[in-house]
């Protein structure tokens, strides 16, 4: 399943989710202000760290291909709509869009190796020191959307293998999208729904206990480490 | 145990159950029979408090459901038609331990609990593997364990045999009747009589919104009720 945790015993799976998110969010902000190269070799420590975790890369690109076909599309608009000509607007799309590959590989990978539970209480960590906000509340927010993406994934698959099922990959790519995303978008709020409900039979409870801890170990600090020196290195170069 | 007494609800302007009046005493086996749209589904969600009554009341050990929903969803355990929709989680350990952790109880009492609802449904090979990876039954029994994981007084299944082979069939059948003889009280909501009827004590149909019939498998067997969408049992033909 897409964006979805996978049982593996890799370096990263082991590592604690606050040192995943950590590394997650200084890099992606780094990025932001990160120059082509220091993008392209962001995106080989991406490359390497899914490979690690046994996530191809691949696997990622098939995975986010409408998001990609997104960018291509931005960075075509803001070739033709850059003051500065064609060549120049191309160029800083396709950094722009360069850049976002890179974090949607890095949260993709992050998604692979960490539970949703993992991912609550390390939310829950790093807000618990934030006055004025309920911390499980916002942890338990984080876990249910790191959740159901995963199952928006699952339902567009099933959309698109019964419009297939009844031939219905041999329609217009406009009249395709438009029967898709609209079915696609009411079966996401059924699941929405019945997730919801399924967790109030259980008596869901945001001031829960949790069955999982978090442990920090040698590794984590490394992790933090060396995702701090390419934070470091995408922004100075 | 639980007292239902006049329950009126809707959806909409369409009225679900039309003042359903049921008793059901510790450790009864009652089958909640009915066709489709006869309102089983949503009288097994007032059980566990899911939904609240428009009119009447629901009681669960003499405490109004509208008063405390919480209190019905600890002691009534409840699981979903469709299995799937149940599952919360990732991995069949953290969905089992998910009742549990809303119960607010500590780490090593989740682990007892995840362990012996997994063993009582025999999923301990299970609890490492995603949901989304098991066969029908395997799901089945592994939705159970997340309910037993709760410790309810009662447990209240929504069609718990439904897309199951007859193998997946009988292992759900074997551990409901293995709590039902550990004292919990079992309802079960079918339109198929026939896996359960020997186990029962008593039988209730709905048609409608409305009880129609109740009484003993005998008493209503013997009569015929495939009037009201549900198949007679073979032993009864």
């Amino acid at each position: 399943m897409k964006f979805a945790y996978r049982d593996r015993d890799t370096f990263l799976h082991c590592a604690d989710a606050r040192a995943k998110l950590a590394a997650l969010v200084a890099v992606s902000l780094a990025l932001t202000w990160a120059s082509a190269l220091a993008t392209v070799a962001v995106g080989g420590a991406a490359y390497a760290a899914a490979r690690s975790a046994d996530v191809r890369g691949r696997e990622i690109l098939h995975d986010v291909r409408l998001v990609l076909l997104i960018l291509v599309v931005g960075t075509a608009a803001r070739a033709l709509s850059d003051p500065d000509g064609v060549a120049a607007g191309t160029a800083a799309g396709a950094v722009a869009s360069g850049r976002f590959v890179v974090i949607i590989a890095l949260a993709y990978v992050v998604s692979a190796t960490t539970r949703t539970g993992d991912v609550r209480l390390a939310v829950e960590f790093f807000l618990a020191p934030v006055p004025r906000v309920n911390e499980k509340d916002w942890g338990t927010m984080f876990a249910a959307a790191a959740r159901f993406f995963p199952l928006v994934f699952e339902e567009s698959k099933r959309v698109q293998e019964a419009r297939k099922a009844r031939l219905g990959d041999k329609q217009g790519w406009y009249t395709r999208i438009r029967s898709t995303a609209f079915t696609l978008l009411t079966r996401s709020f059924r699941r929405a729904d019945t997730l919801a409900l399924a967790m109030e039979s259980r008596g869901y409870d945001s001031d829960r206990s949790s069955l999982r801890s978090l442990e920090w170990r040698r590794g984590d600090t490394a992790l933090v480490a060396v995702s701090v020196v390419i934070a470091a290195f995408a922004v100075a170069f | 145990m639980i007292r239902v007494e006049s329950l009126v609800y809707g959806y909409e302007d369409e009225r679900a159950l039309d003042g359903v009046t049921a008793e059901f005493k510790e450790g009864g086996f009652v089958l909640l029979l009915g066709g489709n749209g006869s309102g089983k589904t949503t009288f097994l969600r007032h059980l566990n408090g899911l939904l609240l009554p428009d009119e009447g009341n629901v009681y669960v050990d003499g405490v109004p459901t509208d008063e405390d929903d919480e209190h019905a969803r600890r002691r009534v355990g409840m699981t979903f038609q469709d299995a799937a929709s149940q599952v919360v989680a990732e991995t069949v350990e953290d969905d089992i331990a998910f009742g549990p952790e809303n119960l607010g109880l500590e780490r090593d009492e989740i682990q007892r609990r995840v362990d012996e609802a997994a063993e009582a449904v025999g999923a301990t090979e299970l609890l490492d593997r995603s949901p989304y990876e098991l066969s029908g039954g395997e799901l089945r029994r592994v939705t159970l364990a997340g309910v037993l994981a709760m410790r309810p007084d009662v447990l209240a299944l929504d069609e718990p045999l439904a897309g199951l082979d007859y193998d997946g069939e009988r292992s759900v059948v074997e551990r409901i009747v293995e709590e039902n003889e550990k004292g919990t009280t079992v309802v079960v909501a079918t339109h198929d009589a026939t896996p359960f009827v020997e186990y029962a004590t008593r039988a209730v149909v709905l048609d409608d919104g409305r009880v129609v019939e109740d009484g003993t498998p005998d008493e209503l067997f013997s009569g015929g009720v495939e009037e009201y969408g549900v198949r007679t049992p073979w032993a009864y033909r």
